[in-house]
């Protein structure tokens, strides 16, 4: 199975919000990451054929995805950025309604919801209006109904967004038991998500693809350039200004900053194994001065 | 189109419009056959003309158009329009549920006026059940064609609100339009009978009836072709 984005652009008048996207998706999870208005959710959004892109075509399996229409859409499940919802329908209710949208048969649209609720526990809450929920149960419920069906492609923004810890925690078991044999796509800005789900991380930046790697490979690019610098507190700012800085700890009167910087920065500067946080710093944070 | 028929017969909304229309016919009706029995029978036969048609009119504006705007202001149009059946498939069907429970809104509304009669008036004069029925008919035509440029005018507008406006106020204003002191093809003519309001009031169009057959087919087409475009424009096509 192979998702394929060929030269796909996308102008909102004369913005550009994205450029000659090339992407080729086999089975597996995908990361993307960008910051906020680099393309994430527009590219998400032509990928589930929601918006028409000014240049270029998504494929699957070599057949357009606008031509393939509800065809397509019987393989799709999609949680959007903002998940929006029937207030007055139930969990149970509303999950039920897409199922039939879905086409499910009814029995199974029965088993498949009773299934998923349990599985982001929320079975107990099936019988709860949607207003009445959380906003992270909500975004639980929209998690489920991504899933029904058991869609070949799933596609999910920020779906992790509201989610306490443990929430995250189980989203990422859930995405990690996923058949091997489906696309999934998801974006996020909590990084620490992707290294631990993702098999390879596309990097979007102004809507351009910086490049498409694995975790392990994004971090083993930054070896070398990330340092501790234990500094007095009247230095912090002149330093953070000159490097990218990506975590500053305050002790006694000292700061300690967590610096990326290809040679070593200050004279009691120690070296540290890389995180995702440094990676998408040293992408997508302000450049590196001198 | 089964789950859009249980999600408008589960609206509470519905069944309180029914009983509101139903309930002003009902305290009309005893004032009526308490103070000038000599004429309540002509007036229960006229229940289209005011009560029945405002309350039809009301059903269609508060409840049974807000199938067509309720995924843009709940914001679920992506998770929607994402499944195989949530694009065209579920437009049609809301149009099909719509236009069903407008004629079962008819029916229930002309069976209460009914029931409400024949229990105040202990019985019915010869034919007025029949007469009544055939009243009943154009008034199901026009609801079921008012229905359908209200659903897509809200469609378009995806606002329900600025739909009952629009939709709304042509209907309201050509109430107050005497039929007496109006002439074929001026504006208070076309007011009074360009917008369903006669049929809904169970009355076919004496003045002109060829021209408004094919006004009407005009203006559902016109604002079907419309509404297509604004899909296909969004992309919920």
């Amino acid at each position: 199975m192979k998702l394929e984005i060929e030269k796909v652009c996308k102008r909102y008048g004369d913005v550009l919000a994205l450029a000659d996207v090339d992407l080729s998706l086999g089975s597996g999870i995908y990361g993307l990451l960008g910051p906020n208005g680099a393309g994430k959710t527009t590219l998400m959004r032509i990928m589930t054929d929601l918006l028409k892109p000014s240049e270029g075509r998504v494929l699957l399996d070599g057949q357009e995805i606008a031509a393939m229409g509800a065809e397509f859409r019987r393989r799709l499940g999609y949680l959007p950025q903002d998940f929006g919802y029937y207030p007055g329908f139930t969990a149970e209710q509303f999950l039920l309604y897409l199922a039939g949208l879905k086409r499910l048969p009814r029995a199974e649209a029965k088993r498949q919801t009773a299934e998923l609720l349990e599985t982001v526990g929320l079975y107990d809450k099936r019988g709860q209006k949607m207003k009445g929920l959380s906003g992270g149960q909500r975004q639980r419920v929209g998690i489920a109904q991504a899933l029904l069906g058991d869609p070949d492609v799933l596609v999910l923004d920020e779906p992790t967004a509201g989610l306490d810890p443990e929430e995250r925690i189980r989203f990422r078991g859930i995405i990690s038991g996923l058949s091997r044999q489906k696309i999934v796509l998801l974006s996020t800005h909590i990084v620490s998500d992707l290294e631990a789900a993702a098999n390879e991380i596309i990097l979007l930046k102004k809507g351009r693809v910086l490049g498409v790697r694995r975790p392990h490979d994004l971090l083993a690019g930054l070896e070398g350039m990330v340092w501790t610098v234990p500094v007095p507190a009247e230095e912090e700012k002149e330093l953070a200004s000159r490097y990218l800085c990506s975590n500053v700890m305050h002790d006694g009167g000292m700061s300690i900053l967590r610096l990326i910087a290809k040679e070593k920065p200050y004279p009691d500067a120690a070296a540290e194994r890389p995180n995702m946080e440094d990676m998408y710093l040293f992408y997508f944070g302000k450049q590196e001065r001198t | 189109m089964r789950a859009e028929i249980v999600q408008i017969l589960r609206a509470p909304l519905y069944w309180l419009v029914l009983l509101a229309g139903l309930g002003a016919r009902a305290s009309m009706a005893v004032l009526d056959f308490r103070h000038r029995p000599e004429q309540a029978w002509l007036l229960a036969g006229e229940f289209w003309s005011r009560a029945g048609s405002v309350t039809m009119c009301l059903l269609i504006l508060v409840v049974l158009i807000r199938r067509f705007s309720v995924d843009y202001e709940t914001g679920a149009v992506p998770v929607v329009a994402s499944t195989p059946l949530g694009r065209r498939s579920l437009y049609f069907f809301r149009l099909a549920a719509g236009c069903a429970m407008t004629v079962l809104g008819v029916a229930l509304l002309a069976a209460g006026n009914i029931g409400i009669t024949v229990i105040l008036g202990r019985g019915t004069p010869i034919g007025w059940v029949r007469d009544f029925t055939l009243r009943t008919v154009p008034t199901a035509v026009g609801a079921v064609g008012y229905f359908l440029v209200s659903a897509f005018v809200c469609d378009i507008l995806a606002n329900q609100p600025a739909a009952m406006a629009v939709c709304g106020i042509p209907f309201a204003v050509s109430y107050f339009i005497n039929t007496g002191m109006i002439e074929p093809f001026d504006v208070f003519w076309f007011l009074r009978y360009g917008f369903f309001t006669e049929l809904a009031r169970g009355r076919w169009i004496a003045s002109r009836p060829g021209f408004w057959i094919v006004w009407y087919v005009l203006l559902i087409a016109g604002v079907f072709v419309l509404s297509i475009c604004r899909r296909k424009e969004r992309k919920l096509l």
